[in-house]
């Protein structure tokens, strides 16, 4: 059976207050995709549908060609990990994760035994004696060992310091090699997790902004590195993100496709043309849209 | 695959419940050997054995596990994926468990006590309105924990007033042999006889309105979760 998730014209309204306008698109089996968005853009509101938390108030969702909501088949099979307040929770380690593995039908008890040891997660600790980095590890253990074919984790991992963060990024490409699924992955911290994903998704205002492949959606702009004075004549006209100048070198991102006139052209004036960051195109889409809204 | 059924999450829930009850158990042994201790010294009227003494505790203990409940097992279970509908039956069927163990260890109890001073009443009647109270007393809290969480406030305040009429419904129906619910322990002191000869209607047809009321107040429960969101946090 193939998790395959279609959501279609998915609208939903608080109040007074529009979180998801419209929103459609479809995510595929085995692969990995970054959900990106400011804050409020309406990223959790959309991950809280896709897990059954809340109900649309328009539009349909499908994952495996049913609706999701209640549908006790499908639920067991997806597993949303978010910031949890574990305050309260006077649960040992080790007993919230035989938990775990008594709902989750494809949990591996061997793998979450090698990540609790990969992250150092005290078994017989009560989980809220747990320091919040501590507890972002037992979050992602819990998603990554119960090998659900649609797994979301929505900045379930912001407590944990970087060395862990990285050690959940490699574990997660290991993983994914060789139990595909699907990954949601919504996060802010785009920089350092850009290389994990297949597929980028943003959100902006509650609509859906874009949905591309990684390596097109790079590939929409690039950086000029050379002479300053030459810099600022190629760019002129053209759509500016960032620069950057250190002495008479200038480093500018712009966004634009990159097609063989514009490279021979930064050629013919000694200009090195580079890749530009996830990040970067991130900022500068969410940023002129915001623009635009406020028009 | 075969999904989570009700029967594996209500012995989960039920098993959890029973581990907050031994408190509560143990805390009833500990006042009631207090307290008839200092019976020996003090003159005061007190119950006459741990099943009649524990009622009224067990009532205000169920409200209160009820209200906890509510707020506890639902975000959990949803995050284990498993449905609304599967967790409020498997909440009920756990509810109705728990309210059967209550009265049967306190019934044990007071059985062993007997086995010192040879004293022992039992009924099947009082026997059942311990399971009745004590039940509808878990879905008035489990209720109210609804109003809260799924509205605000003052949405909740309204459902705090509709627990108390159903409280006052149920009093009612049992209106011939109590006066109100809070003293309901008073009828455990009465045999299966009296409550009979002292109530308005027969015990079997207050049995079946109180079935009733709580099969009204276990439909007005699910139809509230059918459509809850679940708070992210």
């Amino acid at each position: 059976m193939t998790y395959n998730i279609e959501v279609n014209n998915l609208s939903l309204k608080y109040k007074n207050f529009e979180a998801l306008k419209d929103v459609s698109f479809k995510l595929e089996d085995g692969k990995i995709y970054g959900l990106l968005g400011r804050n409020g853009a309406g990223k959790t509101s959309l991950l809280s549908i896709l897990a059954s938390y809340r109900q649309q108030t328009a539009g349909s969702v499908k994952i495996a060609g049913a609706a999701p909501y209640e549908n006790a088949e499908i639920n067991q099979n997806i597993s949303f990990h978010f910031q949890t307040n574990y305050e309260e929770e006077t649960e040992k380690v080790k007993n919230m994760l035989s938990m775990v593995e008594e709902y989750r039908p494809n949990y591996d008890a061997e793998y979450a035994k090698y990540l609790v040891e990969l992250f150092k997660l005290p078994m017989n600790k009560n989980v809220n004696k747990l320091s919040k980095g501590m507890q972002s590890a037992l979050e992602v253990i819990m998603g990554l060992a119960s090998r659900s074919p649609i797994t979301i984790f929505d900045e379930s991992y912001l407590s944990m310091d970087a060395p862990t963060r990285v050690k959940f990024y490699n574990e997660l490409l290991k993983d994914q090699e060789n139990h595909p699924r699907i990954f949601i992955l919504s996060t802010h911290l785009v920089s350092e997790m850009d290389y994990l994903f297949d597929e980028v998704l943003i959100l902006d205002n509650g609509k859906l902004l874009l949905h591309e492949d990684y390596e097109t959606l790079i590939s929409r702009g690039m950086s000029i590195t050379g002479n300053a004075t030459d810099v600022d004549e190629f760019v002129k006209g053209r759509r500016i993100l960032s620069s950057q100048q250190l002495g008479k070198t200038k480093s500018v991102m712009i966004y634009e496709e990159r097609t063989e006139k514009i490279e021979n052209a930064a050629d013919s004036l000694g200009l090195e043309i580079g890749p530009i960051s996830l990040q970067d195109l991130f900022i500068h889409l969410t940023e002129t849209e915001d623009s635009h809204e406020s028009k | 695959m075969k999904a989570n059924s009700v029967m594996k999450v209500a012995r989960d829930i039920y098993i959890e419940q029973m581990k907050w009850s031994l408190w509560f158990i143990g805390i009833m042994m500990a006042v009631y050997v207090g307290l008839s201790i200092a019976h020996s010294y003090i003159d005061f009227s007190s119950a006459n054995n741990l099943f009649l003494f524990s009622a009224g505790s067990s009532m205000i203990y169920m409200f209160v596990i009820g209200i906890i409940a509510g707020a506890t097992f639902l975000p959990q279970l949803i995050k284990l994926g498993i449905t609304r509908k599967t967790c409020v039956y498997s909440m009920a069927v756990a509810a109705l468990y728990l309210s059967v163990s209550l009265p049967l260890i306190f019934s044990l109890l007071a059985l062993i006590e007997a086995l010192f001073s040879g004293l022992f009443q039992f009924s099947i009647a009082s026997f059942a309105l311990y399971v009745f109270s004590i039940f509808v007393m878990y879905l008035l809290g489990w209720i109210i924990n609804i109003g809260f969480y799924k509205f605000n406030w003052m949405i909740g305040l309204v459902f705090i007033a509709f627990a108390i009429f159903i409280d006052y419904i149920y009093a009612l129906i049992w209106s011939g042999s109590i006066v109100a619910l809070y003293n309901l322990d008073m009828l455990f002191t009465e045999t299966f006889e009296t409550v009979v000869r002292y109530s308005n209607s027969s015990f079997l047809i207050s049995s079946v309105q109180t079935l009733l009321l709580i099969a009204i107040m276990l439909i007005i429960i699910r139809l509230l979760t059918k459509n809850m969101p679940v708070k992210i946090k």
